[in-house]
This record gives structure tokens, C-alpha cells and sequence, in this order.
């Protein structure tokens, strides 16, 4: 089945109209599109449903390290962080002149 | 910036032993969960966290926000899976293009929407939509795949992850949408393989 030129334009800009970043302009045209076009329509229906499934999926599966592997890096951040910041004070010690 | 990276640089400015550490394991989670998302395999994400984090205490004082931070976090994080490609699940690198994307009327008119699920929830709660997802993900093209990870799944603004990865934020903007598109495709064309199944009476208890 061919595919209609109108219909071609409005399926490259459905991301953006998801994310509400088109122009005005384009945007009724878009929708006045969508009126008429049940493909159209409900191809954005799904694509919607994707963007959305991808963002929860973001939020909601957020796996993170064992629990052992987790505490030995801590452990090792927390060490590294506190033998630079001695490192720093010892060396701006070092500069501050003598009286 | 996401919530998660903008709390801990909080944390992290606040001071005080016990709010290092929780900054520290926010943003060892924020790369690892990065990490797995993009390689698909756990023991190079714990690997491509473990190296990120090591490297941020040697540059943890040049970020004055949480734009900065993240944004080099993301990029360390970015880079090193990259590297890491040996081990993990990585598509083949080549260009989508949107005319093979786009699929014929007849193919929506004939298509699966009675068979997708009625809100998006349903594919993080149910445990094989939740797999073809995934799945849908790891098949793109890594190019792609960056983009939706950090621009969907971690939402970044087009702003940073153009930054992250370098390109201009058309090009995001652009593999974006193809991106979505591929996914999109490739759930439909297992809801439709599983048809009635998946609204229908044997519909798994939740």
C-alpha cells in the first residue's frame, strides 16, 4: 500500500509533538491531520505509550550493585576522598609564608 | 538534570560524613543503572561503575552544579561502555532510516492496538512486556540506544545529552525519534505475535 505524502511529514514529527516541542503552527497542522487519519492516530496512540513505558521503566527499574560490591567501592570512595583532601590541606599548608 | 544527580550534588555540598556516603552510592547507582541499560550485561556494569566513580573522586571538585557533574558522569559512564563492547549485547553500527521505519496503513489498520496494554505501567509491571522492552533496546543501534537511554530513561534535557555525546541537538533529536519508532515496532510486532493472549482471559494476574 503506498504511503501518503501528508501522512510521511506528520510521522517524522510525532516525537516532537510528544514532547510538546513543536511550532504552533505545525502543531495544528499535525492535528488537523490526526482529525482525519486513524493510522496516523494511532500510530501516535502507541508511540505515546513506548515514550512513556521508557520514562517508568527509568524510574521505576533502577538496579543497582550487590550489596557487597556496593559497600567495598563506599569503602574505597570514601578512602580515596579523604586521603586527597589531606593531601590538599597539606599542601596549602605548605604555601601560607611563615611570619 | 535528573532528580537523582541533583540531589546528591546537594549532599555532596552540604558536607558531612554520612551525606558524602549517600551522595557517593546515588550516583554509583545512577551509573551503574546507566550502564545496564545500554550494555545489557551486569558484571560490565558494576565494572563501568566502579572505574566512573574512582574516576569522579579525582575530579569531584571541578563541578560547581549538578549539570556539570552529571554530565561528565554520563559522558565516563558513556565512554567506558563503549570499551566495554567486547562483553556486552551491542547491535551492529549502522543508520536507521525512516522510510524502512514507517510502516503502510495497512500494516497499523491491521495492527495490534486492541493488544497494547491500556497504560504504560503494564510494561514495567508485567514481566514479558517488561523483557521485550529491553530487548527492543539493546537491538538498537548504539548511537540510537544512547539517546534513548539518557534522553527517556535517565531524562536528560536534548541540551545535555547532546553534550554528553557530543552532536548537535538536531541530531539528537533526530535518532531520538527513530529510536522510539524502533522500540515502538518492535512491541508492536510482539503484541501482535501474541494477539488476544495478552488482553485476553489468560491475561497473567499482576
Amino acid at each position: 500500500m503506498k504511503i501518503d505524502p501528508r501522512c510521511k511529514k506528520i510521522f517524522a514529527a510525532l516525537s516532537n509533538y510528544v514532547d510538546g516541542e513543536l511550532k504552533l503552527k505545525d502543531c495544528r497542522e499535525l492535528e488537523k491531520h490526526l482529525r482525519g487519519c486513524q493510522p496516523c492516530l494511532r500510530y501516535l496512540h502507541t508511540l505515546k505509550l513506548t515514550t512513556e513505558a521508557c520514562r517508568k521503566y527509568g524510574r521505576l527499574s533502577t538496579p543497582s550493585l550487590a550489596p557487597a560490591a556496593q559497600s567495598a567501592l563506599l569503602a574505597r570512595l570514601v578512602k580515596e576522598l579523604g586521603a586527597r583532601a589531606a593531601v590538599k590541606r597539606s599542601s596549602s599548608r605548605a604555601v601560607v609564608p611563615k611570619r | 538534570m535528573n532528580a537523582r544527580i541533583a540531589q546528591a550534588v546537594e549532599m555532596l555540598k552540604a558536607g558531612g560524613a554520612r551525606g558524602i556516603e549517600s551522595a557517593l552510592e546515588s550516583l554509583t547507582t545512577s551509573a551503574f543503572a546507566f550502564a545496564r541499560k545500554v550494555c545489557g550485561n551486569a558484571q560490565d556494569a558494576e565494572d563501568i561503575a566502579q572505574e566512573t566513580m574512582m574516576q569522579l573522586t579525582r575530579s569531584a571538585h571541578r563541578f560547581p552544579d549538578a549539570k556539570g557533574l552529571g554530565v561528565w558522569l554520563y559522558k565516563v559512564a558513556k565512554t567506558r561502555c563503549l570499551m566495554s563492547r567486547r562483553r556486552s549485547k551491542f547491535a551492529p553500527a549502522h543508520t536507521l532510516s525512516l522510510d524502512e521505519l514507517m510502516p503502510t496503513p495497512g500494516e497499523i489498520a491491521g495492527g495490534s492496538q486492541d493488544a497494547w496494554p491500556q497504560n504504560p505501567e503494564e510494561f514495567i509491571l508485567r514481566r514479558e512486556l517488561r523483557n521485550q522492552l529491553e530487548r527492543a533496546v539493546l537491538n538498537l543501534p548504539e548511537a540510537y540506544r544512547l539517546v534513548l537511554v539518557l534522553r527517556d530513561m535517565e531524562e536528560l534535557s536534548t541540551e545535555e545529552v547532546a553534550e554528553i555525546l557530543g552532536v548537535s541537538q538536531p541530531t539528537v533529536k533526530m535518532r531520538l525519534h527513530r529510536a522510539r519508532v524502533f522500540v515502538r515496532n518492535a512491541l508492536d510486532r510482539y503484541l501482535k505475535s501474541v494477539g488476544s493472549e495478552v488482553n485476553g482471559e489468560d491475561r497473567p494476574a499482576v
